[in-house]
């Protein structure tokens, strides 16, 4: 019997297991070469990137329980899980994101034909004319790319607001970081931490933080990264035989409400003037830029009871004169009641304080009751 | 030595008892599918059970999937924490290491087995699957193309490599959970403790997986890459989860393999 005088054994085992174990923490600390750099020229190297190549698998993980279903249960499902991405991007016309889950895969395609969208579990393809730049539509995956979530949070950043991170590894590629702290207080965004990789200037991890909080509200990261084109044959998309193929996407909410909602959003509120949109200017505005973004939705009677309902019961909700709101991180909502915004119920959300959005509120009830006067 | 293991285990009635109930999950849900013609919602079911109803060839990767969370985990935790603990309990394990027998050699002889029992199982599944779809689902011509996860076609040859890979990562990933039955049966004389320990693990890793306060844990968790097999029906190929899948694995049948080895090694064996 080999082997009983031998007490070394385990303290062998505990230490080989404590070295594996220690080997992912130890590359995550291992100091990535370089001094941090001028933080606006890491603005400018990002902005410089905007729209190149690249192709990479990607995780977003998003924190935010936000209260609502049914409409919003998208919204709610990629801002409060995590959502693993491949993305191949060719330019801002051409690209793939595939939505991957373990019963299989939502891919959407943008291309020079037109946009493509398979959903293996449906057995369907659906194409629509156009290159899936809608002007606007309700957040989808894509959006929370770093190069996409970054490009829009960014977009009215100044070198004055930036300041250097330490650099850090991203999958497994050198990338340097900035952060954010935006000059606008209506903004509940406190902070946006970019991480670009060193070599193209593509931002590869964003870390969105609300005020006060010591933890990313929202993440996204690439786990594998190629700041190169992809191939076209993985670009291309034809419909697999037997599939069921559709011709138009359905509308989602937001096409809905344009289409159909009576409300016609005020032509500025804030002081954020109403981003043009054509053919329809009712239903739905967007206001803002940057880290300061509200968009306001006039939902009808039957939709807006359900969400009430839905905010009603939410963990600190607050009752306001016009309405009810709830904020969860960096994620504002107001519902107004009807009766204070001329039997409109508004939907006001975006990235305001719960102090913006009663002022967004008070605003709207402010115009409501001017018009009626007007009529009187 | 690894014979004589390897004769021992398949030579037993309740190994093979366990196989037939493996299969036997994955060939009701067959059944059930083509009698009701009612495939899961999407996003309901496992991973291509919607797809079988037009090509029941692919009720053999579906097998998989069925099996995969649980009944097969479970399968291998009770054969594995029977190795030592079961020799301890019946009062063999003495007798056998009076014979000229390296401890280590019998555990790697065992380990060996219990491997051996994991990818007979999987392939058991796989082609039993097989059978079963042809026979009671869609009979698609066997050459007929497959459809990918992203919606391009495969054809069989491609579907045969995947396959394969499949069947390797699936058989892999169950060795985290036969080195832990295995350490446990080194620990424990009861071969039902030393399973349950094993299954306590699973269930805790695959608790973990749900709450998203533990989300800094997961890539950790031994059951966090277990679906990733599906990736390989992916096109292209995303071989991400897989290459992490394996590390991990990796990791834990290193570790509890050499906590078995090391308590084993150094154990008073009295029964």
């Amino acid at each position: 019997m080999d082997g009983v005088s031998r007490p070394w054994r385990w303290p062998a085992v505990i230490g080989g297991a404590v070295a594996l174990a220690a080997v992912p923490v130890a590359l995550g600390v291992l100091p990535v070469s370089g001094a941090p750099g001028s933080a606006a020229v890491l603005l400018t190297r990002i902005e410089a990137a905007r729209g190149h190549a690249y192709e990479g698998y990607a995780e977003s993980t998003g924190y935010l329980a936000l209260p609502v279903s049914g409409d919003f249960s998208s919204v709610t499902t990629l801002l409060g899980d995590r959502t693993q991405l491949r993305v191949w991007w060719a330019d801002d016309r051409t690209w793939r994101v595939d939505t991957l889950s373990p019963f299989g895969e939502d891919s959407l395609r943008s291309l020079p034909t037109g946009t493509w969208q398979w959903d293996f579990e449906d057995d369907r393809a659906t194409v629509t004319s156009g290159d899936g730049q809608q002007p606007v539509r309700m957040p989808r995956a894509g959006d929370l790319i770093a190069p996409q979530l970054a490009a829009r949070l960014l977009s009215q950043a100044t070198p004055e607001e930036v300041s250097p991170l330490p650099a850090r590894r991203v999958a497994g590629r050198p990338a340097d970081g900035l952060r954010l702290r935006p000059g606008d207080a209506r903004s509940s965004i406190a902070a946006v931490d970019v991480w670009a990789d060193r070599a193209s200037g593509i931002p590869v991890t964003v870390e969105v933080y609300a005020a006060g909080a010591t933890r990313p509200g929202l993440s996204t990261t690439f786990l594998d990264f190629n700041p190169a084109r992809p191939a076209a044959s993985d670009l291309d998309f034809s419909p697999p035989p037997g599939a069921r193929i559709r011709s138009g996407a359905r509308p989602d909410l937001v096409g809905t409400l344009q289409r159909f909602s009576t409300g016609v959003p005020p032509p500025s509120l804030l002081g954020y003037p109403r981003q043009p949109f054509v053919p329809f200017e009712q239903g739905v505005g967007i206001y803002g830029q940057g880290v300061t973004q509200v968009a306001l939705a006039g939902l009808p009677e039957r939709r807006a009871a359900e969400l009430r309902q839905q905010l009603q019961i939410a963990t600190g909700a607050t009752k306001l004169a016009e309405g009810i709101s709830v904020t969860v991180g960096p994620v504002g909502l107001l519902l107004t009641d009807p009766a204070v915004t001329a039997g409109q119920s508004w939907l006001v959300t975006g990235t305001l304080t719960p102090a913006g959005l009663a002022a967004a509120a008070h605003e709207l009830a402010a115009d409501a009751s001017a018009v009626q006067q007007g009529v009187g | 030595m690894i014979l004589v293991e390897l004769t021992k285990l398949f030579r037993r009635r309740r190994t093979w008892v366990a196989v037939g109930l493996l299969n036997l999950l994955p060939t009701i849900v067959a059944v059930l599918l083509a009698v009701t013609g009612i495939a899961p919602r999407p996003g309901q079911g496992p991973a291509f059970l919607a797809a079988v109803q037009a090509n029941g060839s692919l009720f053999a990767i579906a097998a998989l999937a069925v099996v995969l969370p649980l009944f097969l985990p479970v399968a291998v935790a009770v054969v594995a924490g029977e190795s030592v603990a079961g020799e301890a309990q019946s009062g063999t394990l003495r007798y056998l290491l009076v014979r000229p027998v390296g401890r280590t050699r019998l555990l790697v002889a065992k380990l060996v087995a219990a491997s051996a029992f994991v990818l007979v199982s999987v392939l058991t599944v796989v082609l039993v699957g097989f059978v079963v779809g042809r026979l009671a689902l869609g009979n698609a011509p066997i050459g007929q193309a497959m459809i990918s996860v992203s919606g391009t076609v495969l054809t069989p040859g491609q579907v045969a490599w995947r396959t394969v890979l499949a069947i390797g990562f699936v058989t892999f990933s169950m060795l985290g959970v036969a080195a832990m039955a295995l350490f446990l049966s080194t620990v424990t004389d009861s071969p039902q403790t030393a399973s349950l320990g094993a299954m306590a693990l699973l269930i805790g890793s695959s608790l973990l997986l749900t709450v998203d306060a533990a989300r800094p844990l997961q890539p950790y968790v031994p059951t966090r890459y277990w679906l990733s097999f599906v990736d390989l029906y992916r096109e292209p190929v995303l071989l991400s989860s897989i290459d992490r899948g394996v590390g991990l694995q990796a990791i834990y049948v290193v570790v509890l393999l050499g906590a078995a080895w090391a308590n084993f090694a150094t154990k008073d064996v009295t029964s």
